[in-house]
């Protein structure tokens, strides 16, 4: 794990931006198995949370995260501000988690 | 503020896989595929063979009463007494407990015959009609008694049912669900086969002489060709060639050392 500081502002207080590195992201694609497809389709019948997709979704939250922070990492950088989530369907059953941000220098 | 615009070596993206060999995942994951459809098809073979000692025929009579009163509701098909005498008959030779079948006669016009939940089988008059004598007549008595005997009508509704949610759970890809349908064409032949076999038996323990089944056959072959029933590839169809199963049937006949002395008893079914 990278000790980085991950923020949605654009300056963090109190701290200079020594250096700014540019845009950094991360992405994946990712699918449940069938059997994870199969139990979702049964609670569209009788309704309830999609355990398995939120699940699903969450890991790749935590994946595309992971990803931006190590190509972050890679330009020296210990932080990245402004960071954003986006979220695109790629093909049926299968979704791409978006993470970029700011890489930077703080003091 | 430092402004750096560092450029990102592409070999070291950590948002591509950069495993060149993709060999090994497709090996993985076809393992995946073959070892659940192994598990599947186990999975789904155990229910079906286990389906007639968990379900005797007098429960699937009991369960299915509804089918006979059902048929009988229709005012074209009726119960027949010398039928249903036959129909004991050759239980006998099958090795049937007794009262395992209803049959009933149907007036319509198609030449066809078929056997259904419960016990119950159903003969049509367009084929009667045109079957030469009573030996023919039993054989296809005892072909459908022989579904009946191996529980064919449950076994395969069941097993159709089962591959057909497994095919629906893995999504709905119309080859998965074609191959599904195929091999269940597949499966319905080889049931034929096996009760082809029993009328063979049931035949040549009745009448001491396989030809009931061969007439039974070349009647077939005239409706065919009647009908000029287009010649699907066997691959397709629900039922095998019929020269395949003159064949299988006289191999069987051979191997129990039947004779082929012609049928000599009337038909009694027969209405001009």
């Amino acid at each position: 794990m990278y000790t980085m500081l991950i923020t949605n502002l654009e300056y963090v207080p109190d701290r200079r931006i020594v250096k700014h590195l540019g845009l950094v992201q991360g992405s994946t694609v990712r699918s449940k198995h069938a059997g994870r497809d199969f139990m979702a389709g049964l609670k569209n019948i009788f309704g309830g949370e999609l355990k398995g997709y939120t699940e699903l979704l969450n890991e790749s939250r935590d994946e595309a995260l992971n990803r931006m922070m190590r190509q972050a990492h890679q330009a020296g950088a210990n932080a990245i501000l402004n960071v954003r989530f986006s979220t695109s369907s790629v093909a049926a059953g299968a979704a791409e988690i978006f993470a970029y941000g700011t890489a930077v220098v703080l003091d | 503020m430092k402004l750096e615009a560092p450029k990102f070596d592409e070999s070291q993206n950590p948002n591509i896989s950069h495993d060149t060999s993709h060999l090994g995942e497709l090996r993985a994951m076809l393992g995946y595929l073959l070892l659940t459809i192994l598990l599947v098809w186990l999975l789904v073979e155990a229910i079906v063979w286990s389906l007639p000692y968990t379900v005797s025929l007098q429960r699937e009579r009991a369960w299915f009463s509804f089918v006979g009163k059902h048929l009988l509701a229709d005012e074209s098909i009726k119960h027949d007494p010398n039928m249903q005498e036959l129909a004991d008959q050759l239980a006998v030779h099958m090795n049937l407990p007794a009262n395992s079948v209803d049959v009933y006669i149907s007036d319509d016009d198609t030449p066809n015959a078929f056997a259904t939940f419960g016990g119950n089988v159903v003969l049509y008059r367009g084929l009667l009609n045109r079957l030469p004598n009573e030996e023919s007549v039993a054989a296809v008595l005892a072909h459908e008694m022989g579904h009946i005997k191996h529980r064919d009508p449950m076994r395969g509704m069941t097993r159709n049912l089962l591959y057909s949610v497994f095919a629906a759970a893995f999504g709905s890809e119309a080859q998965l669900h074609n191959l599904v349908h195929l091999e269940s064409l597949r499966y319905s032949r080889e049931l034929e086969y096996r009760a082809d076999a029993e009328a063979v038996h049931a035949v040549v323990g009745q009448y001491r002489s396989a030809a009931g089944v061969t007439d039974l056959f070349r009647t077939l072959q005239t409706v065919e060709q009647e009908y000029k029933v287009a010649a699907y590839p066997t691959w397709l169809s629900t039922h095998p060639a019929t020269a395949q199963r003159i064949e299988h049937a006289q191999t069987i006949a051979t191997q129990i050392h039947a004779t082929q002395t012609p049928a000599a008893l009337p038909n009694r079914w027969q209405k001009k």
